[in-house]
């Protein structure tokens, strides 16, 4: 009955969005879809961070140093991309290599040598924070062109037979055929307009919530986070498990760095500006699950999106204040959830064997 | 009949310890045999290796007569070995069907529950036991984890169970259920390793017996034939004296006082509670676990809220007063459940002895903690209850069972209680310190201080008491005097006849 209550929030969501779309006068309705727009887009390496961070958490490896990860892999995709010709799928690459290094790092000394893991966690984000500060004075002198993934109209138009009936084109490109044929159209194409990352964003977040609770391998990460000495018993190698979820949450929190970058098509020092510990926290308010966190994403990118729709209506509030609102939403979200949740028993707390 | 498992000449060495010194067990095909000795004798260290949790410092197992090696419990569990821990192996946050399937070898990678949730079922059934698959660990009664545990081994396939200390926790009836099973696996054919501390269930289950003696093995006897006297005097290497004297009773004025005390409803919750135990008596509780006994404790130890009723120390009203003025009152808590309450795990034996009097003079000043004082004074404790420890630097977690068990009671019977809360106080301990705690607390009456004791050992609660309140469903049933204890009528007023 617990899980169900997401899952009707859900589908409720969705129909108060469609509802809007349909009956809604137009400027309400494409108030709206360019906010749903906005949040998507905000929410998306957050939530894709998180999903990763829901892995190393069960298995019982709190990651604090997964803001130095996320600039990490910011850094390292920007170099990549603007060495690769601009091309964001080898950029990301790089971006996930240097993310999956620097947990390496995290990972030798908080499992293998059994540190301290806020005090390990910490120190990543400070030493990322100095190495891309460094590498980027040194390179910043680099004029390449960065591109952003393809929107979801681009590559839909490249599929055979499917791609004209979809897509229609435009002077500067593509767009969704739905487009400009209704209110509804416009309002749908607003929202359905996104970088093609989004969806397979989302789908991968629904599949790692399948494996976590679907498979044998997501069964062994879950239960080592809650009592390793049992999985020991049971002939379950802990460290390699959680080593595994370590590392694999790391791909995808450089992964989620680089999304960052490519939004903007440039990096800036400490560009995360504390969205890895927003994606800590969206996995506690997710309850420890990858679509909790993606949900939970989308509570915290709303609230930033938020700037967007107070611009739109015209209300004067100083941008400072606005700025604070997802930090706001964080802390309350957190006050008001903590304790409810239940945290993997055996998290922060390092496994020996003897 | 060659044995189908034997292990030669085991020795393993902690640091500091000397766990296990050139141990040989051989043990038969289709036998239950049991594994005795003192605590930190040494048993769960020779199981663990058995079952591939550490490795022998020297030493070779052989299984139907080939040598085999077991380096983690994945090869145990290969070679057809199950163990049920001591402190059970089971995630209380997961369902049932989960912890049985958790690191099954042959698992499909996208788990089918429910395909192993019905031949879990089909299992269970043989042996009449009937679990819910999916309930969560942690909703389950301990005798319940144990028959998940058990199932879980045999599921797994294991020919040979080693079971540690498995009635240790049970109520009288779930030991009658245990040994059902016992019994009906070895008429399979399948091998059981009995651990138990208990010598009338040792003699009574099993065929074949072997004692650990400060680490060395004894030779096996067989059970039919051998009286408890002569185990005993095996295990401890002189007489034990089975039941302790006591002397006259001779009642004072009231120590604790209980009138209608109720808690905040619920399972096991206190409904209508008065009890008044006096100085110089020591009132036994008996009742099967969880109809209130908890409860009970948590009540007058500040750990529960008392939604009406008074409990009074010494005349004083303590109703609903913190855990810290009651323990101020010279009250000794010696809890059920020694690892939520009793102790801190990681934390070392010097540490753990003051857990209750650290702020206090002498163990520290303005502040600071007099270490020397504290060194001296666990020293001492240990040394007068036995514990095996190489230093009191060990963390309290690293003892064995039993020897956690007497660290906690050193110390609380140190510190000079006018009423002690002792439940289960023997649970997992061996006879001779079982021997020993129960001198402990009768002399505690002898100095003319109140005893409170809480067990589910019915023997123990008649041989120790001067008194018995029977608790059923968080009431007191009655009180019997020490002429009317007889096991039949307390056994009827435990199952709520009056
Ligand atoms: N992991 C460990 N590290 C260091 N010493 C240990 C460890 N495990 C056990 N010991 C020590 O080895 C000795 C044997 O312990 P073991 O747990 O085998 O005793 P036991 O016979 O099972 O006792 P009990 O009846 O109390 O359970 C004890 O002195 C104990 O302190
Ligand atoms: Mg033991």
């Amino acid at each position: 009955m617990k899980r169900k209550k997401g899952l009707i929030i859900g589908i409720v969501a969705l129909l108060v969005i469609l509802a809007v779309g349909l009956f809604a006068p137009e400027n309400i309705s494409s108030t709206l879809a360019s906010f749903i727009a906005q949040d998507l887009r905000i929410a998306l390496p957050l939530a894709v961070a998180a999903a990763g961070l829901v892995y190393g958490e069960r298995s019982g490896v709190l990651n604090l140093g997964a803001e130095g990860l996320m600039l990490t892999g910011a850094l390292f995709t920007w170099l990549g991309t603007s060495l690769m010709g601009g091309n964001p799928w080898l950029g990301s690459l790089l971006g996930m290599f240097s993310s999956f290094l620097m947990a390496l790092l995290f990972a030798f000394l908080v499992i293998t040598l059994r540190s301290n893991q806020t005090v390990i966690g910490v120190s990543i984000n400070i030493l990322a924070l100095g190495l891309t500060s460094t590498i980027y004075r040194v390179v910043q002198s680099m004029e390449a062109p960065v591109y952003n993934f393809p929107s979801i109209a681009e590559v839909l138009s490249k599929l055979p037979v499917l791609g004209p009936v979809l897509t229609s084109p435009t002077e500067t490109g593509v767009q969704l055929a739905i487009a400009g044929t209704s209110t509804f159209g416009n309002y749908l194409n607003t929202i359905l307009s996104q970088n093609v990352m989004v969806y397979i964003g989302i789908a991968f977040i629904i599949f790692l919530q399948f494996v976590l609770f679907k498979t044998d391998l997501g069964l062994k990460v879950r239960a080592v986070g809650e009592y390793p000495k049992a999985c020991d018993t049971l002939g379950i190698n802990v460290f390699r498990i959680r080593y595994g979820a370590v590392l694999f949450s790391s791909l995808l929190a450089g992964f989620a760095g680089g999304l960052l970058v490519l939004d903007i098509k440039s990096f800036a020092e400490n560009m995360t500006a504390g969205k890895g510990f927003i994606a800590i926290a969206a996995v506690i308010f997710g309850k420890y699950t990858p679509i909790g966190a993606l949900g939970a994403s989308l509570v915290f990118g709303g609230a930033q999106a938020l700037q967007y729709l107070v611009q739109a209506i015209g209300w004067k509030i100083p941008g400072d204040l606005m700025n604070m609102i997802p930090y706001l939403v964080t802390i309350i979200a957190l006050a008001g959830f903590i304790g409810k949740t239940h945290k993997p028993a055996a998290s922060t707390i390092p496994y020996t064997k003897e | 009949m060659a044995p189908i498992l034997e292990m030669k000449n085991i020795t393993k060495q902690f640091p500091g310890v000397l766990a296990n010194d050139d141990v040989n067990l051989s043990v038969e095909k289709g036998s239950i045999h049991a594994l005795m000795g003192e605590n930190g004798a040494g048993k769960s260290t020779l199981m663990n290796i058995l079952y591939g949790l550490y490795s022998p410092s020297s030493g070779k197992i052989l299984l139907n007569g080939k040598e085999i090696s077991i380096d983690n419990p994945r090869d145990a569990i290969d070679q057809g070995i199950g163990m049920v821990h001591q402190h059970f192996m089971l995630i209380p946050a997961l369902s049932v069907i989960e912890n049985v399937v958790l690191g099954k070898k042959d698992n499909k990678k996208i788990i089918d529950l429910k395909k192993d949730a019905d031949a879990f079922v089909a299992l269970g059934a043989k042996y009449n036991m009937k679990i819910d698959p999916y309930a969560l660990i942690e909703d389950l009664a301990v005798g319940q984890q144990q028959r998940v545990e058990i199932l879980k081994a045999i599921y797994r396939g294991a020919e040979i169970l080693i079971l540690d200390e498995p009635t240790a926790v049970l109520t009288p009836q779930e030991v009658t259920e245990l040994f059902k099973i016992m019994n009906q696996l070895k008429d399979e054919g399948k091998t059981i390793i009995f651990i138990s501390h208990k010598l009338k269930e040792v003699l009574t289950i099993c065929d074949t017996i072997t004692v650990l003696r400060l680490g060395r093995s004894q030779p096996s006897v067989p059970s039919a034939g051998t009286t408890r006297e002569e185990l005993a005097e095996m295990m401890v290497g002189r007489k034990v004296i089975l039941n302790v004297p006591k002397g006259e009773y001779k009642p004072g004025e009231n120590v604790l006082e209980m009138n209608n005390v109720f808690t905040k409803k619920g399972s096991g919750s206190l409904d209508d509670v008065s009890l008044e135990v006096k100085r110089g008596e020591i009132l036994g509780i008996a009742g099967v676990d969880g109809n209130g006994q908890d409860a009970l404790i948590d009540a007058i130890t500040g750990l529960t809220k008392v939604t009406s009723g008074t409990v009074k120390i010494k005349g004083k009203d303590i109703t609903n007063a913190s855990a810290r003025t009651i323990l101020e009152q010279k009250v000794s808590h010696i809890p059920a459940d020694r690892h939520k309450r009793g102790m801190v795990a990681p934390m070392s034996i010097r540490e753990n002895m003051i857990l209750v009097s650290y702020y206090k003079e002498p163990f520290s000043k303005h502040g600071f903690i007099n270490w020397k004082f504290v060194n001296e004074n666990s020293e001492k404790i240990v040394e007068q209850f036995k514990v095996k420890t190489p230093n009191i630097d060990e963390a309290g977690g690293k003892l064995s069972g039993g020897n956690q068990q007497k660290m906690v009671l050193g110390r609380e019977l140190t510190r000079d209680p006018d009423l002690v809360i002792a439940a289960h106080p023997v649970r997992g301990l061996d006879i001779g310190a079982t021997e020993y705690v129960h001198e402990c607390l009768i002399d505690e009456r002898d100095k003319g201080n109140a005893v409170l004791l809480v067990s589910t050992e019915l023997d123990e609660v008649i041989s120790l008491s001067d008194k018995i309140a029977v608790m059923y469903e968080g009431r007191i049933m009655g009180v019997l005097d020490k002429e009317e204890f007889d096991i039949t009528k307390i056994g009827m007023m435990m199952a709520g006849h009056v």
